[in-house]
């Protein structure tokens, strides 16, 4: 009964409205293009229950098939507010994203640290972690893409460590860890305070205080060791823990 | 009170031009544009309260936004095309007059494709194949 009343009240108001154009139309010669136009409106008002018992969305059809034909002046305008909006959400979310990305470098850091101090036995001032997802790399992808939607959102959230930098604190304790030194060959080849030796030794002023530089530098060389092997060690664990590449650590050893 | 101002604007505007009109017919056929915006910009207000009352009603009563969507634009393009017209023909260029005329009832036709093409579809929907 609600249909049927329904019905009648759209057919009464598209007539009434269809009288009221008659009223106001200015001339005689458009008249007979209007009363087509209007009669088919009549029409397919008249039609409608038939076209919900085809399951045709008149309504909604006719209104693409409008909004694509005629109103060709106000699209741009809305283009350009959804590009608007579509901007605005993006930037919203890489924001999203960079802080997440702060939170997860920061997570990340405090591990590090815990597992390094664990390794080593060391004291480590600061561990900064940079992270990236890849995303920023393709902005300029996906901002020339207009549908930003596409990208699967498993290529985003999955960042890469891209740098970190471990400050370590007091080198004094160093444990000393044979293996590490004789598995690797390049350690050697790092070893630069032997030429520091060597330039001491070239300029000596006096018999007895040769030695005594010898002995220090000795302790230097040995220092020097331990810290690489310490440097080592850290890239170890980071590649093997968290898989950092070894380009991408940067250890800090402070001077005591 | 504004059917007499209008009328007022009118008169004054035709005895402008019918004094300039044997000197310089160019600015008579001047006034006479200005005078006919003019009154159509008057109108355009009241008209546009007509159009909101309209589109209340036809809120309130439910039905298709769209048909009435429809017929506005087709209001719309009849009075713009209607207005266009005659002021170019009192300039005297009948032909163009007319060619604006074509133009308007070739835009009410587009608006009509949608609704025949709908309702031609249904029509063939509803015969048995």
């Amino acid at each position: 009964m609600s249909i049927l009343s329904e019905w009648l009240k759209e057919i009464i108001f598209v007539v009434l409205i269809a009288v009221f154009i008659d009223l106001l139309l200015p001339n005689r010669s458009m008249e007979r293009y209007v009363k087509f136009v209007v009669s088919l409106i009549i029409l397919l008002t008249l039609l409608s229950p038939v076209m919900k018992l085809l399951s045709m969305q008149s309504a909604e059809k006719l209104e693409m098939a409008i909004s694509d034909n005629i109103s060709d002046m106000d699209n741009p305008e809305m283009n350009q507010s959804t590009q608007q909006i579509l901007q605005q959400g993006n930037e919203l979310r890489r924001q999203r994203e960079s802080e997440a990305l702060q939170w997860t470098g920061e997570e990340a850091a405090r591990q590090m640290k815990v597992q390094i101090q664990d390794e080593t036995g060391q004291s480590v001032v600061r561990v900064m972690v940079k992270l990236s997802t890849g995303s920023d790399a393709r902005s300029d992808k996906r901002n020339s893409k207009s549908n930003a939607s596409e990208l699967s959102s498993e290529q985003q959230l999955e960042p890469r460590i891209t740098a970190v930098e471990v400050v370590m604190g007091d080198p004094s304790n160093i444990e000393s860890d044979g293996k590490t030194i004789s598995d690797d060959p390049k350690k050697v080849d790092n070893v630069e305070p032997v030429e520091n030796v060597q330039v001491t030794v070239a300029i000596p002023p006096d018999a007895s205080n040769n030695s005594s530089i010898t002995a220090n530098s000795s302790i230097k060389d040995s220092l020097q060791e331990a810290k690489d092997q310490t440097i080592r060690q850290i890239e170890n664990l980071l590649r093997e823990e968290w898989g950092v590449p070894r380009e991408a650590v940067t250890v800090v050893l402070k001077e005591t | 009170m504004e059917m007499i101002q209008i009328v007022g604007l009118g008169l004054v505007a035709t005895v402008l031009i019918l004094v300039i009109k044997e000197q310089k017919p160019i600015f008579a056929f001047l006034i006479a544009a200005s005078t006919g915006i003019l009154i159509f910009l008057y109108i355009v207000g009241k008209i546009g309260g007509i159009i909101e009352v309209l589109e209340q009603l036809a809120e309130s009563s439910g039905i298709q936004m769209i048909y009435l969507k429809t017929i506005l634009k087709i209001i719309g393009i009849a009075y713009i095309a209607e207005f266009g017209a005659q002021i170019v023909r009192d300039a005297g260029q009948e032909s163009i007059a007319s060619k604006i005329e074509l133009a308007g009832k070739v835009l009410i036709m587009v608006l009509a494709i949608p609704i025949i093409s709908i309702i031609i579809e249904t029509v063939l929907k509803l015969l048995p194949t």
